[in-house]
């Protein structure tokens, strides 16, 4: 198991290293002058060459990267070019929006992409059609298009909930649930059928195996051999896909949170692209690369739990 | 292609997306208004007839603009799919082909690539590069790189290893050439399938980028943008919504139904159906005819079984016809090759038929029960309290993710009311009897632990666990090496011996038979051939099938032999059977006789049955061929 985890971590170094140089590299190597583009061409060269040196852009690349790196294995990602707030405070505030919207919408997704996907697999038929067929519909359906929908109907039209901004937790429990419903539903359609279809797939295979057959005819009941075997075999599969979901369900919080106007990791990229605000989308790549690294290391503690072959090594 | 338009739904999704690509190509003619024309007069119209599909808050018509609007968002994805495919085909091909190192940086790469947030890195570029659209969409379409390699990458591996491909690479044919002569084409179609499923994405995502106002500028349409649009306007009006979000869902849908469509294709043509699943029987659907009595004192009994497979919606036989008995504490063999129904007909006794066998005729009682088809809390009580049944495969029979003891205290449980701690008690007695050693270690091991021979002990003490009377062995030494086999038939000699078990061994092997069976009952395509007590079929058998396959036993054969005599031809397969006597075809004394009808079992002495017209007269020359 710790050593599954180690090889995880040791994977994941070249990640980060290539995510924070990708980044950086796009920002160093960007054609034409940053300060240009940031203050706009009405200033002196001066006041240009000053706000190079004080981002650092008049040393090489590498030196600039290597300086970047150790301010960031520090924990300084810089200061926002619009607000001039560290980046880090400023991604701070927004992350426990965007983590409370992933986290709900990764458990909505897993519980009930399983429970479709299993009830599916075991009654077939209409089931199985309408299954495939709301996952179809699933990918189709444009998940900023589904949250305009899903606000205006029960939000605008119907008042059951506010139509857009964020409560924190401890403000108002109540309110703070209220306000992630919408966003979770909105992110949690797409992948809740997918994974229901790879649930759906995987416990088929299962119960076709031969060690179902023999809990039969050891005379254990149907139920109690889907909740008890059939399910965990099942759900080995299934659960690899999860890392590759998350990475999917990152994209989609960006514009779920535009659409429902949280202030979370993803309304912060999008403002910090339209104002050319570089630290700061850049934190949030680092940000949701340092994401992916943590939810794959829980996938393989998942997949250890779940198949006692993989604790070998 | 011609496969794809007679699948109806494969067929309407591409016409439907060709009907949307040649409107967005031909919008200036087709398009009623200038997208751009505005009337404020006629602003948030509903559909009508000057406005198909009503009017935005400038009185711009949706249809008009809809078309206009295609153009950007198609494009934008098509430059994505180029991008992929060009990068992402010979990347995997490369990876598949070429194997070694080449392949394990591509797969590292992929695996780095495949963790990184796409959304965020497109909008990295985006301003890094000052909203330049079309860096960002190259960027995105490498981004959707990875997967397309791992796919291509194992597609071409399992081309690769094919026997024309090795042929080619021994004939001298470069390394190039057989790339893309000869494993390209055979890709072709997982390739379609995710140029699919990449247009589709890229779709979604080039239009979730407009919505955030990364697309088109304004007030140039697109699909993404209107739906920003129709966001502001939506209290008053939802058809611009309706409208645009419509025209992105029923474009991603149609090419991921195109996509779902080509892989069934694919699929289906490269791999045949996998039906191993079990399908429970429907209840009283099979006509059970009882054409002969069960015999009186027997423990099972089974009558007139008739095994049916669906082939094509017809219902061919694998079983035809069989009795036999089994009488408490009785050992009998089920002999025959590998297709001769014998697995079935010991899986039609404990209810287990797979692939999609049914039970068409027949009885099978036990204990003077009626026990055909049974389904419900009835059949959980017979399965493992009264019949127990060990599978071909003993590592394959046990759950990989299950300790071994909490699997056998299940199954105590499931057939006595004991406590958690009387049932793991009983497990480490069972696990004793079926001689293992050390069974407190075992009772905590997960299947991959376990050796085969362990593994098949392990179920020996799991057939025990809900005490049963009769026992069903499939071939229970097939899987094992020679001294763990002759370790195992003591095994059940023993627990025969001490607990007046009967058992029902399914074996090809002559020498398990021989070893552990009182009588045989030999199957040849589906039909009982020959019945005897073992001792006098060794030898001096009745039926020249019997004879054939004993003579082919290599424990038969005698020392210094040169080869062993193989009986010619092949099994007929189900629903290739002769209506006359099914081994005919193969039989050396065939004679007119044997082809002029069913052959019914005869009696040919006490205890004695057999299929052949000659048994009468072959009996007493009893001479090997």
């Amino acid at each position: 198991m710790w050593w599954l985890i180690g090889r995880r971590l040791i994977l994941a170094i070249p990640l980060l290293f290539i995510v924070s140089f990708l980044s950086f590299a796009l920002v160093a190597l960007t054609p034409g002058d940053p300060a240009v583009s940031i203050l706009g061409s009405y200033a002196t060269p001066a006041q240009d060459a000053a706000l190079d040196r004080q981002l650092g852009f008049d040393q090489p690349v590498l030196v600039q990267y290597g300086h970047w790196l150790a301010r960031v294995l520090h924990g300084n990602l810089g200061t926002s070019l619009s607000s001039a707030q560290a980046v880090t405070t400023e991604l701070n505030s927004g992350l426990g929006v965007t983590l409370c919207l992933v986290i709900g919408a990764t458990l909505v997704t897993a519980v009930g992409g399983v429970a479709l996907g299993t009830l599916s697999a075991i009654r077939g038929g209409a089931v199985g059609r309408a299954t495939d067929a709301i996952a179809m519909l699933g990918f189709a359906i444009p998940a900023f298009w589904l949250g305009l929908v899903l606000r205006d109907l029960f939000a605008v039209r119907w008042h059951l909930v506010p139509a857009t901004g964020y409560e924190p937790f401890t403000q108002s429990p109540g309110g703070w649930f209220q306000s992630l419903i919408l966003p979770v539903a909105t992110l949690a359609a797409a992948g809740m059928t997918g994974i229901a279809k790879q649930t759906r797939d995987s416990m088929r295979d299962t119960l076709a195996r031969d060690y179902v057959d023999a809990l039969r005819a050891d005379g254990v009941p149907e139920w109690r051999i889907i909740t008890r075997h059939a399910l965990r075999n099942a759900a080995i599969p299934v659960v690899t896909m999860l890392g590759t979901f998350f990475v999917g369900l990152l994209g989609g919080t960006v514009l779920v949170e535009s659409v429902f106007a949280l202030p979370g990791l993803g309304s912060m990229a999008v403002t910090a692209t339209t104002e050319h605000d570089l630290p700061v989308i850049v934190g949030v790549a680092v940000y949701f690369a340092v994401g992916v690294v943590l939810v794959n290391l829980l996938v393989d503690v998942i997949y250890g739990w779940l198949d006692p072959r993989a604790r070998v090594s | 292609m011609r496969a794809l338009l007679r699948r109806p739904l494969g067929a309407a999704a591409l016409i439907i997306l060709l009907l949307i690509v040649v409107a967005c190509a031909a919008a200036p003619w087709l398009a009623p208004y200038h997208p751009d024309a505005a009337n404020l007069n006629d602003a948030l119209a509903g559909p009508g007839a000057a406005h198909w599909l009503g009017t935005d808050e400038l009185g711009r018509d949706i249809l008009s603009r809809l078309l206009y609007g295609g153009r950007p968002a198609l494009l934008d994805s098509l430059l994505v799919v180029a991008v992929t495919l060009v990068i992402g085909v010979p990347a995997g091909l490369l990876a598949g082909f070429l194997g070694g190192w080449a392949d394990r940086l591509t797969m590292q790469l992929v695996d780095v690539g495949l963790a990184l947030p796409a959304m965020v890195i497109v909008l990295v570029v985006l301003s890094v590069f000052g909203g330049k659209l079309t860096i960002a969409l190259i960027a995105l379409g490498i981004l959707l790189v990875p997967p397309l390699v791992r796919i291509v990458r194992s597609a071409a591996l399992a081309v690769r290893s094919e026997l024309y491909v090795d042929a080619a690479r021994v004939s001298g044919v470069p390394p190039a050439r057989i790339a893309t002569r000869h494993v390209l084409p055979r890709l072709r179609g997982t390739i379609l399938v995710q140029a699919s499923i990449v247009a589709a994405l890229s779709l979604l995502f080039t239009t979730g980028l407009a919505y955030l106002g990364f697309g088109a500028t304004p007030p140039d349409p697109s699909w993404g943008s209107m739906t920003a649009e129709a966001s502001q306007t939506l209290a008053q009006s939802p058809w611009l919504l309706i409208a645009s979000g419509g025209i992105i869902g029923l474009t991603v849908l149609c090419l991921g139904l195109l996509a779902d469509t080509l892989r069934d294709l694919t699929v289906a043509k490269w791999t045949g159906d996998q039906s191993a699943v079990y399908i429970p029987a429907p209840r009283g659907a099979a006509k059970y005819t009882a054409n002969e009595s069960a015999s009186v004192g027997a423990l099972l009994s089974v009558r007139g079984l008739t095994v049916t497979i669906q082939q094509n919606a017809i219902a061919v036989p694998v079983v035809q016809d069989v009795s036999l008995d089994i009488r408490a504490g009785e050992t009998v063999g089920l002999v025959g090759e590998s297709g001769s129904g014998k697995t079935s007909v010991a899986r039609s006794v404990i209810g287990l038929l797979r692939g999609g066998a049914r039970i068409e005729a027949g009885r099978i009682v036990f204990d003077g029960a009626d026990v055909t088809g049974l389904a419900g809390a009835a059949a959980r009580r017979l399965r493992g309290g009264q019949i127990a049944f060990i599978a071909q495969e003993p590592m394959a029979a046990l759950d990989p993710t299950c300790r071994i003891g909490p699997l056998l205290a299940q199954a105590v449980r499931c057939h006595q009311q004991v406590t958690a701690r009387e049932a793991r008690q009983q497990v480490l007695d069972l696990l004793r009897q079926a001689q293992l050693p050390d069974p407190e270690r075992v009772a905590r091991c997960y299947p991959h632990q376990l050796s085969g021979g362990m593994a098949q002990r392990v179920a020996v003490a799991r057939a025990l666990a809900g005490r049963p009377r009769l026992l069903i062995a499939d071939e229970p030494t097939a899987a094992l090496d020679v001294t763990v086999q002759a370790e195992i038939i003591a095994l059940l000699r023993g627990l025969q011996e001490q607990t007046g078990l009967a058992i029902l061994v399914v074996s090809h092997d002559w020498g398990v038979v021989a070893e552990l069976c009182h009588r045989a009952v030999v199957m040849y395509a589906g039909q009982v051939v020959e019945e005897a007590p073992v001792a006098g079929l060794i030898g001096a058998a009745a039926h020249p099938y019997t004879r054939l396959l004993l003579a082919a036993n290599p424990a038969q054969a005698p020392d210094g032999a040169t080869g062993l005599p193989v009986i010619p031809g092949t099994i007929p397969a189900p629903g290739e059977w002769p209506a006359a006597c099914h081994f005919s075809p193969r039989c050396p004394q065939a004679a007119d006789a044997c082809t002029v009808g069913p052959v019914p079992l005869h009696e040919i002495a006490a205890a004695r049955r057999s299929r052949c017209v000659l048994s009468a007269t072959a009996i007493e020359p009893a001479s090997q061929p």
